[in-house]
């Protein structure tokens, strides 16, 4: 009987002492999971899983929790560079540095995070400082330990769950540096002022290194900040360079069309010669002149062209010409030899495009006579101007302010009007008046 | 107010004709339509022309080129079965193309614009020099100088390159709102129809004259021109 007991108070023991060293570990594996893959197929991995679950639990047995290694002088060391390597032992695809990075955080993470609910616990029980000793008192409490594994296995969980929806992170070895800085100075500081709470006195030294390692830390978000900013004006970027993109697609694709209609037209004009030609061959001269009258009658689908002598702004303009004009809007061109112009082809249909694209939105909505004047002309520099009927719109600071519906329209369209005067050192206007929208700019010729 | 209708078809002739008699009356000018535009001696006295493009005998383009020469600021329609939007057209300052089909609708409207656009080029104002009132055509001025409280206008005009007279500068820029002058600077109101270069501290006017440009205002300035020329599709001839 009292053998049963004791064993049964081993066991409970045994059991107590697991809990911490068990959750740490299952925290250590979900955390590293999530950025790893794991070395070895499955049923193999469990195996050496468990295997060093029991390494780890040997190593909290044998010289107390994480954050008790400061016991010994490079106790934390010591068990930082054991993850590491269990950590390259069960997971692969991380670079060092990274697998640096990570170790190092989810070590600091527990380190903090033990330490926390043990300064909660002394509070609690008006325990006194060192922290080994609340640590003794804290593993033997079962209520505790429930917390401690509770709350880390839903932390651990919820991180999983967060960075699961992410992309793998792809950083190289530069960033990595300015991420590491953070972690790096916090483990140095915890290093420092743990002794404290173990009422031991503190290195000045390590205290000194921790205030380096803190500042060389601010500097590195000051860094990242930086770097952050880039990268959103990268993206930026690229969502209007994807916006011109898509905008040359829809003008290859109306060439394309207006190729199809003129070959189309030319077509049916040789076969109304042909026709034509065999009606005045057998002198059927009455039917040929009716003949002729209502192939005449039929008006052209579209009446009018532009040449400019600039073939990819002559596509653009007829295209944006037979779109308005489908639309009820009245368009007028003015233009000169535009066939020197010094600019890149996308540069200048994109720019074009998208003031048709504007003035043809903006005019539809305007009351009749709707109209679209188009300038562009090659004289002292490039000079364009468009203007259109619309509805009164407010101009402030170099936008133009609308409803929501034509944000997208006004957001991108002009800012990549405006992007590209810019990029070639020209100048662009608004202005609204009495009942007209003008965009004028001019780009200088060198 | 003189106007010339010109197509080699007879049947479009007096389609046009018929449709622009009534406005033209009501307005008390005199209409000259003719199939042969060669046979026209003296150009200069037409205000308004509307004419075909594609004529047999002298193509429309060159006739509205001889008509641009004679009378830089004639307005020229052109009437046409296909509109053609070209440098061609650019050079004569084609105010409008119509289309033969769409005719009725579209002719009535368009003279009365084309009137307006007239008056607008004919404007002038009035001042008193050396004693007596002058008419003075603001499409033969080039920009006018000011010197204290005397402003000397340059005009286009060889019997006579100036006229001077008592003025405030800031209240003449105030009464041509609107008329196409710019105060490049405060001795200068310029002529912008008569810009060539507008650059940085200098302006250049037809004929080669250099205007200085006030650095401070320039970006201003600059933008103004460049609205103005936006509005505007009238660029005078060098007579």
């Amino acid at each position: 009987m009292e053998t049963l007991l004791a064993l049964m108070e081993g066991l409970k023991g045994a059991a107590l002492s697991a809990v911490v060293p068990v959750f740490d570990w299952i925290t250590f594996l979900v955390f590293l999971g999530s950025f790893g893959s794991r070395r070895f197929p499955q049923p193999v991995d469990k195996g050496i899983a468990c295997l060093c679950g029991l390494l780890v639990w040997g190593w909290y047995s044998a010289s107390g929790a994480l954050f008790a290694q400061q016991a010994a002088p490079f106790g934390m060391l010591a068990a930082f560079v054991l993850f590491y390597i269990l950590s390259w032992i069960l997971f692969t695809g991380l670079t060092f540095l990274y697998r640096f990075f990570l170790v190092l955080l989810w070590y600091l993470g527990c380190c903090l995070y033990a330490a926390v609910l043990l300064l909660a616990f002394s509070a609690l029980y008006d325990l006194p400082y060192p922290l080994p000793r609340v640590w003794r008192e804290a593993s033997g409490q079962g209520w505790f330990l429930f917390i401690y594994g509770g709350f880390e296995l839903v932390a651990a969980l919820a991180l999983r769950q967060l960075l699961r929806r992410q992309d793998r992170l792809h950083l190289n070895p530069r960033q990595l540096v300015l991420y590491v800085a953070f972690p790096a100075a916090s483990f140095v500081s915890l290093v420092a002022f743990l002794p404290m709470l173990s009422g031991r006195p503190v290195n000045q030294w390590l205290i000194g290194g921790c205030c380096v390692a803190l500042l060389l830390a601010n500097l590195a978000v000051l860094f990242l900040l930086r770097r952050m900013e880039q990268a959103a004006r990268d993206r930026e970027r690229l969502a209007a360079l994807d916006e011109q993109f898509q905008m040359q697609s829809r003008n290859m694709e109306a060439t394309r069309e207006l190729y199809e209609t003129q070959r189309k037209a030319t077509h049916d004009f040789g076969s109304q010669l042909e026709v034509l030609g065999q009606l005045l061959q057998h002198q059927e001269y009455d039917a040929a002149r009716d003949y002729l009258k209502s192939v005449s009658d039929r008006r052209l689908e579209y009446q009018a062209l532009v040449d400019c002598r600039h073939p990819a702004l002559n596509a653009l303009f007829n295209t944006k010409a037979k779109t308005a004009q489908a639309k009820g809007i009245e368009i007028r061109f003015e233009v000169n030899d535009l066939s020197g112009l010094p600019f890149q082809q996308a540069d200048l249909t994109v720019l074009m495009a998208n003031l048709l694209d504007n003035a043809i939105q903006a005019s539809e909505k305007s009351p009749q006579p709707r109209a679209i004047e188009v300038r562009a002309l090659r004289e002292e520099g490039f000079f364009f101007s468009v203007r259109n009927t619309s509805l009164p719109v407010a101009i402030e600071g170099g936008c133009i302010c609308t409803t929501k519906n034509d944000a997208k329209l006004h957001g991108f369209g002009l800012l990549n009007v405006k992007s590209i005067v810019e990029k070639y050192k020209g100048i662009w206007l608004m202005q609204y008046q009495e009942g007209w929208f003008q965009f004028t700019g001019e780009i200088p010729l060198l | 107010m003189n106007l010339l209708v010109c197509d080699d078809d007879r049947q479009d002739l007096d389609r046009i004709t018929a449709l622009l008699a009534g406005p033209c009356q009501g307005m008390g000018a005199k209409l000259v339509a003719t199939s042969r535009p060669e046979e026209l001696e003296d150009l200069s006295r037409f205000d308004l022309a509307f004419l075909d493009i594609d004529m047999k005998g002298m193509n429309g383009l060159t006739l509205a080129r001889r008509l641009r020469a004679a009378r830089p600021d004639a307005v020229i329609v052109f009437i046409t079965n296909f509109v053609q939007y070209a440098p061609e057209g650019y050079e004569v300052q084609a105010f409008r193309y119509l289309l033969k089909p769409a005719l009725e609708e579209k002719l009535p409207v368009c003279f009365a614009l084309a009137v307006e656009e007239l008056r607008r080029r004919r404007r002038s104002i009035m001042v008193r020099s050396e004693g007596e009132a002058v008419e003075l055509q603001l499409r033969d001025i080039l920009y006018f100088e000011s010197d204290q409280r005397m402003v000397t206008a340059h005009l286009l005009h060889n019997q006579r390159p100036t006229c001077r007279f008592y003025f405030s500068l800031t209240e003449l820029a105030r009464q041509l709102e609107g008329a196409g002058f710019l105060r490049v600077q405060r001795s200068y109101l310029v002529h912008m129809v008569y810009i060539q270069r507008f650059q940085y501290g200098a302006v250049e006017l037809r004929g080669g004259v250099r205007l200085p440009v006030s650095t401070k205002y320039y970006a201003e300035l600059k933008q103004n021109y460049l609205k103005w020329k936006g509005q505007t599709s009238w660029k005078l001839s060098w007579p």
